[in-house]
């Protein structure tokens, strides 16, 4: 079975859309599925050997972030191309609605075609105008897949018609293979009582990912307990960060900027509580999978993705969006709860099949479905 | 001289430094209108120049992911006009626009391919991106006129320009992209009449 995979984001920003698409293709073709992927980027960019480069990508505002993405009748040609030569069984393009190459390889297509819907918002603003633009592509889908009910949701209000839900896969191992060793639970914390360690990851300075809801919660936290250090994690300008932090705080913030995948499942190890206050534009929310696969006890703004991932509150604790006070309680009563690390250890379990090699041959099965055949092919 | 004498010529050179004073008053004053006339004027302008993109972008000229990309940028174009980001979303509207049509040859085989309606919708859009130019070339001549003039010394000593906002240049990437405007175009044209 030949897949031709369309990631409309450039790999040079890493995001959940592209691990997501390279992590699937990595995981599909250890299953035996012979995938190309085609994928903004420039010619000489280091990308593994099944991406094809869709020509540079330019950042557009989209989306309440930067994406970089390709378009113009270079991306165009690239697109025609590599379709052609790839005589593929199955196109499979995600985020179709983005403007770049998904689009465009849905737009040519001629075989059988099925989306992955990441986003979450509605393109409210413009839809007349561009809802025209938009549904030739739209009606070539033999099947639409959806990773939360969110997204579900979002696709069923706006574009109409159902959806099967997949969600975002991880290699779970990558995270639940390290030791945890919370900041709170440490020795010296011990002796003085009042140590915990809070983390946040993220591009911090983007509104939506909500660090200012947490500042503002912040100061209650370090009242009950003086030992408290904040970590902040993420793609960004630690100085626009350090900005961001009203100057009485700053001694209990530390502002790391962007970290490695491994120093990622380091911090959440060693995190007495990971805090995700985002204020909304999620679909999904990966990292609450894998805070929850590192074991770290999750406290996240209760928006409708991160309150079905988290099961609504079994699997970690919510609460009300962009509420610093809110948030500020809900913490309270998580470091005060000697019970939080059992509960994490139940979320441990669960996340278990998020895991790819669970995640991935529901894709397939989706495969096999559109091409009328069972698993023989 | 006589104290009469004397007076006459303190008379005669008061009225000449008050005659002075209202001329430079009165300059500055009709620099200042002009310059909110071309203010004015570019932001008519870039509002058109958007409006024309956006018109190209769903009649059908562009593919699909260039045509949404096209209306995005645009749209973010207009909704700053007057704000501080203005200068910003104009010039990336321009980087999308020469992303969007591409090359000079993709532009040529653009106007070859178009029909009519088409070609007109094109040709609209250059124009606009042409008049971007123009205006914003003006505009940014009567900011530097204007703050020579408000640099003078009698000026800012008579304190002539009241209480106008220093003028600033409105710093944005306006260069269209390759064979669109007119005067860019191969002297042959676009070939009308012909259904794509």
């Amino acid at each position: 079975m030949r897949i031709g995979m369309v990631c409309p984001y450039s790999f040079d920003v890493p995001g959940g859309v592209q691990n997501h698409v390279l992590d699937l293709s990595r995981t599909l073709g250890e299953l035996g599925v012979d995938v190309s992927v085609l994928a903004p980027a420039a010619d000489d960019d280091d990308l593994p050997a099944y991406v094809t480069p869709a020509g540079r990508a330019l950042p557009l505002r989209y989306n309440g972030a930067v994406a970089r993405v390709s378009f113009g009748p270079l991306a165009m040609a690239r697109t025609r191309r590599w379709l052609r030569d790839g005589n593929f069984d199955v196109l499979h393009v995600h985020d179709p609605a983005t403007p770049s190459v998904s689009l465009m390889a849905l737009s040519l297509a001629s075989g059988v075609s099925i989306a992955t819907i990441h986003t979450s918002i509605g393109r409210s603003r413009a839809l007349a105008a561009t809802e025209p633009l938009l549904r030739p592509a739209m009606e070539k889908l033999s099947a639409r897949i959806t990773v939360s009910r969110e997204a579900q949701r979002v696709v069923a209000q706006y574009q109409g018609g159902d959806s099967v839900i997949i969600p975002n896969g991880l290699y779970v191992d990558d995270f639940a293979g390290v030791e945890r060793r919370p900041g709170g639970s440490s020795a010296a914390a011990t002796v003085a009582g009042d140590r915990r360690d809070l983390l946040f990851l993220g591009r911090f300075e983007e509104p939506r990912k909500g660090l200012p809801v947490l500042l503002e919660a912040l100061p209650r936290v370090v009242e009950r307990f003086p030992g408290t250090r904040l970590v902040v994690a993420g793609a960004g300008d630690p100085k626009v960060g350090t900005a961001m932090v009203p100057p009485e705080l700053r001694p209990y913030v530390e502002i790391v900027g962007r970290v490695s995948d491994a120093e990622r499942a380091r911090l959440l190890s060693e995190a007495d509580v990971y805090i995700a206050p985002n204020t909304g534009g999620e679909s999904f929310g990966i990292v609450l999978i894998e805070a929850m696969a590192a074991g770290a006890p999750v406290v996240a703004s209760d928006i409708r993705a991160f309150a079905d991932v988290l099961e609504d509150g079994r699997l970690g604790a919510l609460f009300a969006n962009e509420d610093g006070g809110a948030l500020a309680a809900t913490l309270l009563t998580v470091l005060d709860d000697p019970r939080r690390e059992s509960r994490a250890d139940l979320a441990r379990r669960e996340v278990k099949r998020y895991d790819w090699s669970v995640v991935a041959p529901q894709v397939v099965r989706v495969y096999e479905t559109v091409l009328g055949g069972g698993s023989g092919t | 001289m006589s104290t009469l004498e004397w007076v006459l010529v303190i008379g005669a050179i008061l009225a000449a430094i008050t005659v002075a004073l209202s001329t430079t008053a009165g300059r500055l004053d009709r620099l200042h209108i002009r310059l909110a006339t071309a203010q004015a004027s570019l932001d008519r302008q870039l509002l058109d120049r958007s409006t024309c993109l956006r018109n190209v972008a769903t009649g059908g000229v562009l593919d699909p992911a260039s045509a949404l990309a096209a209306v995005d940028a645009a749209d973010a174009a207009r909704e700053a006009i007057g704000k501080a980001e203005q200068p910003a979303r104009e010039t990336e509207l321009s980087e999308v626009m020469r992303t969007v049509f591409g090359s000079a040859e993709d532009v040529d085989a653009l106007w070859a391919s178009a029909d009519e309606t088409r070609a007109g919708l094109i040709a609209d859009l250059g124009d606009a991106c042409e008049r971007v130019q123009l205006a914003h070339r003006f505009h940014d001549d009567l900011v530097a006129r204007t703050q020579r003039m408000r640099r003078k010394s009698v000026v800012r000593w008579a304190r002539l320009a009241g209480r106008a906002p220093w003028p600033h240049r409105i710093d944005f990437d306006d260069v269209p992209p390759p064979h669109l405007v007119a005067r860019d175009r191969p002297p042959v044209g676009p070939e009308v009449g012909h259904a794509a």
